[in-house]
Formats: C-alpha cells, sequence, structure tokens
C-alpha cells in the first residue's frame, strides 16, 4: 500500500512538471495573467518557420502579432472566428514574405502572439485536423509536418490536502527506498 | 527291342455315362510328348464308319466293337504282346491293358487287351470270349503279365503312343506290374503359361513326372485315392522340354505318382462336360510324355504327331479332307482348343520334305485341347482372375517357356471346326495374324507371315523360301467379292483379331452336317484377350463355373440348362433393336459394316444382304442391361445403376465405364438378363439366364444357319468381333461371351471403332484417325473422336472457327481464325481476341481497350472515346498531357483542353459540384474566378490582365482565414472566397493557398491551352457553377 501510494504521488509530479519537447517544432500556448495568452514557438528544426495555420476553441477575441517579431506579416496574418461555424476560429501568423521569417532555428522561444480570453479553458489545434489543412509551414510555406503543440494552463494553486498527499508519498517512497 | 516294357495306359469311361453322351463327349484328344494320345472315352468311339485307329494310322477295325491296339509304344519296342512265351512284363516290353483281359478265342488265343467278348470276337479270326479272369495287377483273380511276350515292334513310333479304342471298361495302362523293370506311362497334362515368370502349374492339370532313376516306392498298381483330384506332380527340373533333351531318355518316375484313372466329376463343370481324367500309371518308369520326349524341341509343349496323318495336318498343303479321317478325327465332336505357333526356320526346314511340310513323323501338330484342359482354364481362371481364355498357352521354344507372343493364338472352337480348320488353311489360323498390318496372309509352303498379293507372294519366295503364293487366310470367303478370303479388316489392321473365326467358312464346306450351331467362333488372341471368366457373385457355386460363362447346354442339341422357356420379352413386349434405347437415347440399329446392307433390324432376328443374298438369322439373342419395373431398358426409373438417356444407350452398348460396377462387372441389378428371340423353325429357346460382363454388354449375337451362305458375315457385321470370348460346350453347342461393341451404328450416333475391320472403308477414310470417318466426320482434319459441335452448326468443335456460334460458312474476313461472327474486331486480326475491358470489342478494335465502352461514343471524333478520351470534347488523337514536362505529374486532362497545362489540377469528380456547389468548373477543372484559368495557375484575382501583383495580394489578404465556400472574400468582403482557394485544397483559406499565390505573383494567370481557353469570352470548355459561383465572370473589386 505504502508503494502505491509513492507511486501515485510520483506520478502526479512528474506530470505536473513536463511539457511536451520532441518535435521539430514545438507550439505552446500558455495562460498568463488576466485572461491572456500567449502563443510561442520553438523551433527546434533546421528550417525557418514560415507560418503558422491554427484553429482554437474557447474564448480567445483578439489575436495581437508580437510588435518586436519582424518576421511577421500583419497583412498575412489573420484570426478569424468561427469561419466555418464549427465552433473553432482560424489563426494565421504568417512571415511578410518569402524570404522572411518569423522564427529562426533556436532553442528559444519565440512569442508569435498574444490572445485575449474573456476566461475560461482554451484549446489549440493544427487546422488539419478539422480542415485538411497544413498547420506549420517552412519559410516557403510548404507544409512541415513534425510539429507538437500543447496549451500550458495556469497550474492551479495546491490545496492543504493535496500538499499533504503529495507529503505523504514522498515519505513513503523514502520509507520504500530505506527498506529496500 | 529295348529293355523297357512298353504299357498302356487306358482310359475308358463309364459306360453308362458314356453311352448317355455318345455324342457329346467322345473323344478326347489331347497331344503330349511326342506321341498324341487319345483316349477314348466313349463306347463309339469306334463308331461304325469310323472305326478305330492303331498306332500307324491304321483303321484297325470298323467295328465299334473292335478291339485295337492299346499301346504304349516307344520307338522299336513291343507293340502287341503274346501270352505264350511266358516271359512277360520285366523281361520283354509288351502291351498289356489294364484291366484287360485277354481272349481266349482259338486263333488269337494271345491277343491281349480285350475288354469284352466282342472284342475278341470281332478281332480278326475271332478270339473267342475275353478272358477277364486273370490279371496281374490284382484287380482280376490273376493277371496275365507272365504270359506276356512280345510279338512286334512298331518301329514307326517314334516314341510311344497310345491308341486307345475303347469298351465299356476302362481301360488302363501300367508301365510294369512288376515293378521290376522301368515301364513308361502317360502323362496327361499340359503347362500353362499365365505371363509370368517360369511356369505355373495348376492343379487338376493330369499327371506329369517325377522322375527317379531307381524307383523305389512301388506300391503294387492300383487305383490310387480315387478320385482325387490331380496333383501337378512334376517336380522343378523335372520336365524336360527343352531342344537340350530333346528325344532324351525317359525319366523315371516313381510309382506313387500313380493315381487313378477314371471318371473324374468337377465339382462345377463335371456334370456337364463329363470330364474324365486320367492318371499316370506305371510303377517305375515314368515318361514324361508330356515334355521331354518330343522328338523335334523346341517347338511346343507338346504334340509331334506320329499319327500317320492323312491327310497331312498342319504345316502341309492345303487338302480337302476326304477319306483319310485320323488326325482330324481325333478332334472330332469334341471341344477342341487350338493354339499354337509359327515354325522356327529349322523346323520349317526339318518339316520339309518333298518342298512341303510333311506328317508324319514331323508333322507340327497344333494342340487339341481337351475339358480337361478346358478344366484347367478353369482352375486357371481361380487361381488368377485375370485368367482365363487368354491364358496363352505357349512354350516350348525356350527352356524356360515364354509367354505368348505376337504370333500366338489361341482359340476355341467346336470340334466340328476343327475339321475346317485344317481345311480351309491351318496355316493362318496356326501361326496367327503377322505382326504388321497388312500382314494377313500365309506363305504357302511356310509360316511367314505376308501380304496377299503379288509382293506377298515375292516375299514368300524370299529365302528361306515360304513358298510361292501367299495365301489369304480367313476372311468372308466370296467367290466373287472376295475370292482370296481377305479378313475383315484386312490391310488396316490384320492382326489376329479375327484370326479363328472359323464359322465364316462352315457354310460352305460340303458334306458337314447341317446342324452345326456355331454362329460365332472365337478367338481371343494375344493382342486383345482379355479375363473373362469371373465367378459371378451370388450365382450358384463359389467358384468359377459354367454358369458364369453363360447358359449351358445340359442336355443334347440345344441350350436348355438354365434356360428358361419363352420368347418374348418379359413385358410382353417385343424388342425393336431399331428403335432407340430410350428417350434421348441413341438409336441402335443395324448396319452393313463389309458390304452388305441390312435389310430389317427385327426384334428377334435381323437380316443381312450380302453377295446378293438375303439372311435372315435364325435367332438373335440380345442381351440387355436390364429394364427396370417400366420394362424400357434402362430408362428413368430404372435400377439405379442403370443409366438414364443417351448414357444408359452407352452403358447398355458397352460403351461407357460409368455406372456401377461390382467386382468388375457391371452392376444393374438383377434386371440383367439375356433374351433370345426365337424365329422360325430353327428357334432356340427364349432365356433369362443372368449374363454379366466384365468390360461391355454385348449387344446381338445372331445366329444364321447352316443355310446361310455365308452366313458369319452377318454376324461380324453385326458387331465388332475383338474381344469375343467362345467357351464351348461338349458338341456343338457353344457359349458365347461377348466383349464388344455393336457396330456400327447408324444415324448420328457415335461410330464404333473396330480392330478388326476399318469401318471407314468405302466413308472416305478416317484421316485424322479420330474414329469418325470422314463422311460424317465434322472435323475431317482434326482428330475430335468425341465430334463435340456447342453451336450445332456443321463443323466440330475442334475446327470450328467459331466454336459457340454456328456459323456454316466460317467467314473469316479479317483472317485471323476466329470466324466473323465470334470475332470481337472482325475487321482487324485480332487472333488471341485480347479484351482487356471485357466490353464487345477486342483491343486491337476498341477506341478505349482499358475502359468498356461497347457504344464506342468518341463526340470529338479523335478516334479516342469518350470514356477514355483526356479532352472528350475536344479533338486530341494524340492525348498529350503535361507536354511540357512542368505539370507533374500530367493530370490526366489533356494539354488540348487545359486550364492549367503546367499545374497538375486535375478534374474534380463527377460529383462535386453536387456537393460542393460554392465551386466552379471549367472543363471539369477547378476555376472559381471562371476566367478560363484553372484555381492552382491564377492568381489574378483582380483581372486587370496585368501580372499578379500586389492588387491580387490585396485582394487576397483579407481572405486569408476565411472558408473557402463563402463570399467574404476580397477587400470589399463580397467576392467568393473559392477564387483564393488556389490549393485546391482545405476549407480555409490558408496559408497553403498564400503559398501557391507566392508561387503564381509576378507571373501571369496561366499558361491554360491556347485554342480553346484563350479567353473569358470565348471559354469553349464547359463552364459549370455551383450555387455560390457564377460561369459569367464579374469582377467587382
Amino acid at each position: 500500500m505504502k508503494k502505491l501510494l509513492a507511486v501515485v504521488a510520483l506520478a502526479a509530479g512528474l506530470v505536473l512538471g513536463s511539457a511536451a519537447n520532441a518535435a521539430q517544432i514545438d507550439i505552446f500556448l500558455t495562460e498568463v495573467a488576466g485572461n491572456n495568452w500567449q502563443l510561442t514557438v520553438d523551433n527546434n528544426g533546421a528550417a525557418n518557420l514560415g507560418a503558422v495555420n491554427l484553429l482554437t476553441s474557447g474564448n480567445l477575441t483578439v489575436m495581437t502579432l508580437n510588435p518586436l517579431n519582424t518576421g511577421i506579416s500583419v497583412g498575412d496574418s489573420s484570426f478569424t472566428i468561427d469561419p466555418l461555424s464549427i465552433g473553432l476560429n482560424f489563426a494565421i501568423i504568417s512571415n511578410a514574405s518569402a524570404a522572411g521569417t518569423i522564427a529562426a532555428a533556436s532553442a528559444q522561444d519565440v512569442l508569435l502572439a498574444t490572445f485575449a480570453s474573456t476566461g475560461g479553458p482554451v484549446t489549440l489545434e493544427g487546422p488539419e485536423v478539422q480542415a485538411g489543412q497544413d498547420a506549420v509551414f517552412d519559410n516557403n510555406l510548404v507544409a512541415i509536418l513534425d510539429y507538437s503543440i500543447t496549451v500550458v494552463p495556469i497550474p492551479p494553486v495546491p490545496e492543504p490536502a493535496s500538499v499533504v498527499l503529495l507529503g505523504l508519498g514522498l515519505a513513503a517512497l523514502g520509507f520504500v527506498r530505506r527498506s529496500a | 527291342m529295348v529293355a523297357l516294357r512298353l504299357f498302356a495306359l487306358f482310359v475308358l469311361t463309364g459306360s453308362v455315362a458314356l453311352s448317355a453322351r455318345a455324342d457329346l463327349f467322345p473323344y478326347e484328344a489331347v497331344g503330349i510328348g511326342g506321341s498324341n494320345l487319345t483316349i477314348d472315352s466313349n463306347a463309339n468311339s469306334c463308331d461304325t464308319g469310323l472305326g478305330c485307329f492303331t498306332t500307324t494310322g491304321a483303321r484297325c477295325s470298323d467295328n465299334p466293337d473292335q478291339l485295337c491296339n492299346l499301346q504304349i509304344v516307344p520307338a522299336g519296342r513291343c507293340t502287341y504282346g503274346n501270352l505264350t512265351s511266358g516271359v512277360g512284363p520285366g523281361s520283354t516290353s509288351c502291351v498289356w491293358p489294364h484291366w484287360a483281359g485277354r481272349c481266349n478265342g482259338s486263333a488269337n488265343a494271345n491277343k491281349v487287351g480285350c475288354l469284352n467278348d466282342a472284342q475278341c470276337t470281332n478281332a480278326p479270326g475271332g478270339d473267342g470270349t475275353c478272358d477277364l479272369t486273370t490279371s496281374v495287377y490284382g484287380e482280376l483273380a490273376s493277371g496275365y503279365a507272365g504270359q506276356c511276350s512280345c510279338q512286334g515292334t512298331n518301329s514307326a513310333a517314334a516314341d510311344f503312343e497310345i491308341a486307345i479304342c475303347g469298351g465299356s471298361l476302362s481301360v488302363c495302362s501300367d508301365g510294369d506290374p512288376t515293378r521290376g523293370h522301368g515301364g513308361l506311362g502317360v502323362g496327361l497334362g499340359t503347362e500353362i503359361k499365365t505371363g509370368g515368370a517360369g511356369s505355373q502349374t495348376f492343379a487338376n492339370m493330369g499327371p506329369s513326372t517325377n522322375g527317379s532313376a531307381t524307383p523305389n516306392s512301388s506300391p503294387p498298381y492300383a487305383i490310387e485315392n480315387p478320385p482325387t483330384n490331380f496333383d501337378p506332380q512334376r517336380d522343378a527340373g523335372s520336365v524336360a522340354r527343352s531342344p537340350a533333351q530333346g528325344t532324351g531318355p525317359i525319366h523315371p518316375v516313381r510309382t506313387t505318382d500313380a493315381r487313378e484313372i477314371g471318371p473324374y466329376t468337377h465339382p462345377t463343370i463335371g456334370t456337364v462336360v463329363d470330364v474324365r481324367k486320367m492318371k499316370v500309371y506305371g510303377d517305375s518308369y515314368w515318361s514324361d510324355t508330356g515334355f521331354a520326349s518330343a522328338a523335334v524341341t523346341g517347338t511346343y509343349n507338346v504334340h509331334i504327331v506320329t499319327y500317320p496323318c492323312d491327310p497331312v495336318v498342319g504345316w502341309g498343303p492345303e487338302l480337302t479332307l476326304t477319306g483319310g479321317l485320323y488326325c482330324h478325327q481325333l478332334a472330332r465332336d469334341g471341344v477342341s482348343f487350338l493354339w499354337g505357333s509359327d515354325l522356327t526356320p529349322a523346323q520349317v526346314t526339318a518339316y520339309t520334305s518333298g518342298g512341303q511340310r510333311v506328317c508324319p513323323p514331323n508333322c507340327n501338330k497344333d494342340f487339341d485341347i481337351s475339358t480337361m484342359e478346358l478344366q484347367a482354364f478353369v482352375d486357371a481362371g481361380l487361381a488368377d482372375p485375370n485368367a482365363g481364355l487368354q491364358l496363352a498357352i505357349q512354350s516350348g521354344e525356350e527352356a524356360a517357356g515364354r509367354q505368348a507372343g505376337t504370333r500366338d493364338v489361341i482359340g476355341a472352337t467346336a470340334t466340328t471346326s476343327m475339321t475346317y480348320l485344317i481345311d480351309t488353311d491351318l496355316r493362318c489360323r496356326i501361326g496367327g495374324w503377322g505382326n504388321a498390318p497388312g500382314e494377313v496372309g500365309r506363305c504357302n509352303n511356310g509360316p511367314r507371315a505376308c501380304v496377299p498379293g503379288t509382293a506377298g507372294d515375292a516375299a514368300c519366295a524370299v529365302a528361306p523360301s515360304n513358298g510361292s503364293s501367299c495365301r489369304a487366310c480367313n476372311g468372308p470367303y466370296d467367290a466373287t467379292t472376295n475370292p482370296l478370303g481377305l479378313p475383315v479388316g484386312y490391310n488396316t489392321h490384320g492382326r489376329s483379331e479375327l484370326d479363328l473365326v472359323a464359322g465364316q467358312r462352315i457354310g460352305n464346306i460340303a458334306g458337314q452336317p447341317a446342324d452345326i450351331r456355331v454362329p460365332l467362333f472365337v478367338v481371343g488372341t494375344t493382342g486383345n484377350a482379355a479375363a473373362d471368366f469371373r465367378d459371378i457373385a451370388g450365382e450358384a457355386g463359389s467358384t468359377v463355373d459354367l454358369a458364369d460363362l453363360g447358359p449351358v447346354d445340359g442336355g443334347l442339341g440345344g441350350f436348355a440348362s438354365g434356360i428358361g422357356a419363352g420368347g418374348t420379352f418379359p413385358n410382353g413386349t417385343a424388342l425393336n433393336i431399331a428403335e432407340p434405347c430410350c428417350a434421348g437415347g441413341l438409336p441402335v440399329s443395324w448396319a452393313a459394316e463389309q458390304g452388305g446392307t441390312v435389310v430389317s433390324g427385327g426384334e428377334d432376328a435381323f437380316s443381312y444382304t450380302h453377295a446378293g443374298g438375303t439372311y435372315t438369322s435364325d435367332w438373335a439373342l440380345v442381351y440387355e442391361i436390364g429394364p427396370g419395373p417400366d420394362g424400357i431398358p434402362g430408362c428413368i426409373g430404372d435400377n439405379v445403376n442403370v443409366l438414364n438417356g443417351a448414357a444408359a444407350c452407352d452403358q447398355r452398348l458397352g460403351k461407357t465405364t460409368a455406372g456401377l460396377k461390382t467386382d468388375g462387372f457391371y452392376n444393374t441389378g438383377k434386371d440383367d438378363r439375356a433374351l433370345m428371340y426365337t424365329v422360325g423353325a430353327a428357334s432356340k429357346p427364349a432365356t433369362a439366364s443372368r449374363f454379366k460382363y466384365r468390360d461391355a454388354a454385348p449387344a446381338v449375337v445372331a445366329y444364321f444357319g447352316s443355310s446361310q451362305n455365308p452366313p458369319t458375315v452377318n454376324t461380324t457385321a453385326a458387331f465388332t468381333a475383338r474381344d469375343i470370348r467362345l467357351f464351348v460346350d461338349r458338341s456343338t453347342d457353344i457359349l458365347v461371351k461377348v466383349n464388344t461393341t455393336v457396330c456400327p451404328l447408324t444415324n448420328a450416333g457415335p461410330q464404333c471403332t473396330t480392330t478388326d475391320g476399318d469401318p471407314c472403308a468405302g466413308l472416305g477414310g478416317d484421316a485424322d484417325a479420330d474414329g469418325v470417318c470422314q463422311n460424317n466426320d465434322n472435323c475431317p482434319a482434326v482428330a475430335n473422336p468425341t465430334q463435340a459441335n456447342a453451336d450445332g452448326d456443321n463443323l466440330g468443335d475442334a475446327c470450328d472457327n467459331c466454336p459457340a456460334v454456328a456459323n456454316n460458312d466460317q467467314a473469316d474476313g479479317d483472317v485471323d481464325t476466329v470466324g466473323d461472327v465470334c470475332d470481337n474486331c472482325p475487321a482487324v486480326a485480332n487472333p488471341t481476341q485480347a479484351n482487356a475491358d471485357g466490353d464487345n470489342l477486342g483491343d486491337a478494335c476498341d477506341n478505349c481497350p482499358a475502359v468498356a465502352n461497347n457504344d464506342q461514343a468518341d463526340g470529338d471524333a479523335d478516334t479516342v472515346g469518350n470514356v477514355c478520351d483526356n479532352c472528350p470534347t475536344v479533338a486530341n488523337t494524340t492525348q498529350l498531357d503535361g507536354a511540357g514536362g512542368l505539370e507533374i505529374p500530367p493530370d490526366g486532362v489533356g494539354d488540348a483542353c487545359d486550364n492549367c497545362t503546367r499545374v497538375n489540377n486535375p478534374r474534380v469528380a463527377s460529383n462535386f459540384l453536387s456537393t460542393n456547389q460554392w465551386a466552379t468548373l471549367t472543363g471539369g477543372q477547378r476555376d472559381d474566378d471562371h476566367d478560363g484559368f484553372g484555381n492552382k495557375c491564377d492568381g489574378d484575382f483582380t483581372a486587370s490582365g496585368a501580372l499578379v501583383g500586389s492588387a491580387d495580394l490585396a485582394q487576397y489578404r483579407p481572405s486569408s482565414g476565411k472558408s473557402r465556400t463563402g463570399d467574404t472574400c476580397g477587400t470589399l468582403g463580397t467576392h467568393p472566397c473559392a477564387r483564393y482557394d488556389l490549393d485546391e485544397t482545405g476549407a480555409l483559406i490558408g496559408s497553403g493557398d498564400l503559398s501557391i499565390y507566392r508561387g503564381l505573383s509576378g507571373k501571369a494567370a496561366g499558361p491554360r491551352c491556347t485554342t480553346h481557353c484563350t479567353g473569358t469570352s470565348s471559354v469553349t470548355l464547359p463552364c459549370t457553377a455551383g450555387t455560390a459561383g457564377s460561369c459569367v465572370f464579374v469582377f467587382t473589386p
């Protein structure tokens, strides 16, 4: 029983602290304070990022492109509320030209845009899921198939009982190790 | 005089039986060893007018009761004894008839061997009565042996021989009554080769030898163990029949080998044929007469005839029997089997004297077999289910014997025909036919087979000469039409199938009894002999017997035993041979085979014309595979084993192996029957005896009485003479087993393939050798024995250029071997008739060979059918598509009608518009601004005519993210968004479309086909649009 409790507690801790980061391009929609969300990209691949087409749900209302990212073309980018009448909004962040880029290959996350929200949970997915269209393109707008999308809401504050549970788990784990 | 004594062997049958069967079984003629042993089992053997015959061939008396010489006479040995010398057996060879007495008359007091008083009284000079009171053998009070001395010898006897004219008592022979000296005995038996290596002996074959130089087991002469079966007592190696042994010494045998003599009743056939068996008598020296003492070895097991035959028998010139009746008469009225082999050249030389074969003593007589051998055949059949008459008895040429060879024949015939065989041309029958087709003759002075005619004559003269003339044998002689007597099938088969068809001349032999009921003779040859004798399951008796062979004459003069009375069908109807077998069956009717014409085929006989005469059979034996309850042969409802319809006909005619068989026989239930229909005075009783046939059901055996001339032509015309089996009962009645095919059938029925005759003679031959004559062959040049003709036209499938479609004219315009009426390209040669799409037209003439299009519609008349035309409305014979090399891969839209000739933009599915009504198509391709340029090559949203540029980008940008189905795009938000769906994929205007736009930027729209897509107002390609679009291009900025 003690072993079981320790395993459960450890698993919970690992999930809370992990993030998908294995694809060529990792896209994160991260909740920040004030019901705002930030769309960042971690380009781990060799190709520059040319455009991102995403479908979102929830209460995102306005997309504001990162004005510091000069590779983003305001004219070629758009955020359309439910264009297919299916409850999904279509966000396009595209570079200014075929030669431009919105995110150079870098190990550092790059902020693409910020979304305002009226609150509540948000989903993010590639449009190919709904519309048969690719989601991530290279600098020539050729689809990149190796990408990941992760939504990271603000972690909830643990309740006291949860802290106790975590502590019990850790204690149990230590006990097991000593017994071994 | 040699030291060995001679003793006579007498065989005499019981008087009662003999008298009752006098005309049935009077003689057995069995050739053995170097002599010809005759055993008169008939008290009337010395018939009035015939008398008896001595060992010298002389007729000893015309008196039936005349006592004749009873001798076993080695050459140079005593032939008759003298009782007065006191030098009896043991000192001087003497002939003494066992159980015989001596005549006590004064004139011939010392004559011995009498069996009754009459024999003494009738002897020359008269000898008083026969004293049977004494016997040295114990049967009588005292014997005469001590009084026997030799009074004379027979220098003519090559070895020994026995001539017996019997009386009412059994006549026996003994070797040496005292056993003190060697004697001679007589072996009766033969050796049957069944085809396997070595020899095979059979029980009940009679005595043989088991020699011992110093016999020491000499029980007193007695009838030992009567009437036990005969055992083959010949030890291996003791039989001398090889050339090396030649005329070697007489082999001694133990007396213990001597067995009884007397009547022998075979468990199954004895009551019918009254078999008399004789066994060896002799206490010490016992000759393997059957095999060892042939004067000329290397020819046969048997028979060096030492009788002074007159006329010659065998290889002599053809002579008509006139006065001399010796040799052939030995077989008179009995059952004779005949077999033989060609003489070797050396034998021919040896037997030649004065340019002719001579006899005796060197006449190579064929082997007459008696009922004892007949029984042996039965035994052989028991021993070997595949044996039977086919047992080719052949031996003698080699020490180990040999199997029957090509020229060996075995035949059976009534003994009456034995005469004819001799009379007609024994050469042919002994030798059989030649090895090659056409060798149907024999040289007149030798055994050589030849082809009658000039060439054959010359062939005969080739050294060593066999004469100067090739004589045809055994044909249906007719003075006018067939003077050479060429056999049926002459020059086409020429094998021995027809050999020994002795009946063919029966009617021509003058002076012969009229009542020769031998309608058919048999010949099983080495080539086609097959087992016939099998026990019929369920039939009385558990062994092969005559019942298995067919009805047997249990009495005199006709079929009786086993044959019921009556003469009609059981169902009361008459069989019309010509009537159809049954519904759907083939008609069975008679037709001429050899030039004759069937006049009528009646239910109980049929008439036949030949050589100007019309002959009507006296009776016909009709076999049928049982009619069932409905009385209709072989029709529905019959026994389940009887086929129906045409198959039944075939089954009935033995043409099929279909149907259930049991133990090799067609099992047709209990309906099998042989029905004999009668007409006229010569009618035969009908029969319902059971017949089963191993191979085929016979049809009809018709009998033409002796008044018919030539009678048997009709018979042979009735069916193929191959594989005919004959079994001979007693004197004249025969039993016929027919494994044959009724032939020919008339009308369109299948014709028979005969081996004994050319069925196509006069019918154009049979060029393709398929058994169907040219005149009736639906494929004369292509072998198609089945004559299958699916379309029913005049040509069989095998040679029909449209086997499934009737086309008698066989028209083939494109000369591709496929007739026009079934050619999928009648105007284009395509012998393979390849047709990939399976439509009605072959690939060679199909305007869409890969797409079925029976209508071959081609709207643009460019030789490419609409269904496979990449520009169905624009003629483009070349079907170029992506010719510039930039359309990768080619989109299936021909360049002549492509709205984007350098971009892969295939036509959308035919139902695209019905489900995507916002779209617009030209020529089936997307063209949502309907300007003639397909979406994928059209970034000119403003219709400015200029290159794709910023104005167009300005229209695109507000469209980004919009659904392509809406009309909310463009700078004003009123343009159909579909026009911005440049990648023609995805529900949203997105980066993919932007990517296409960027590729088009700075370029003119297109290119598109130049001929038909030259402008928005002159688009000739069909323009279709859904409700969201319009084919009228109006650009509103």
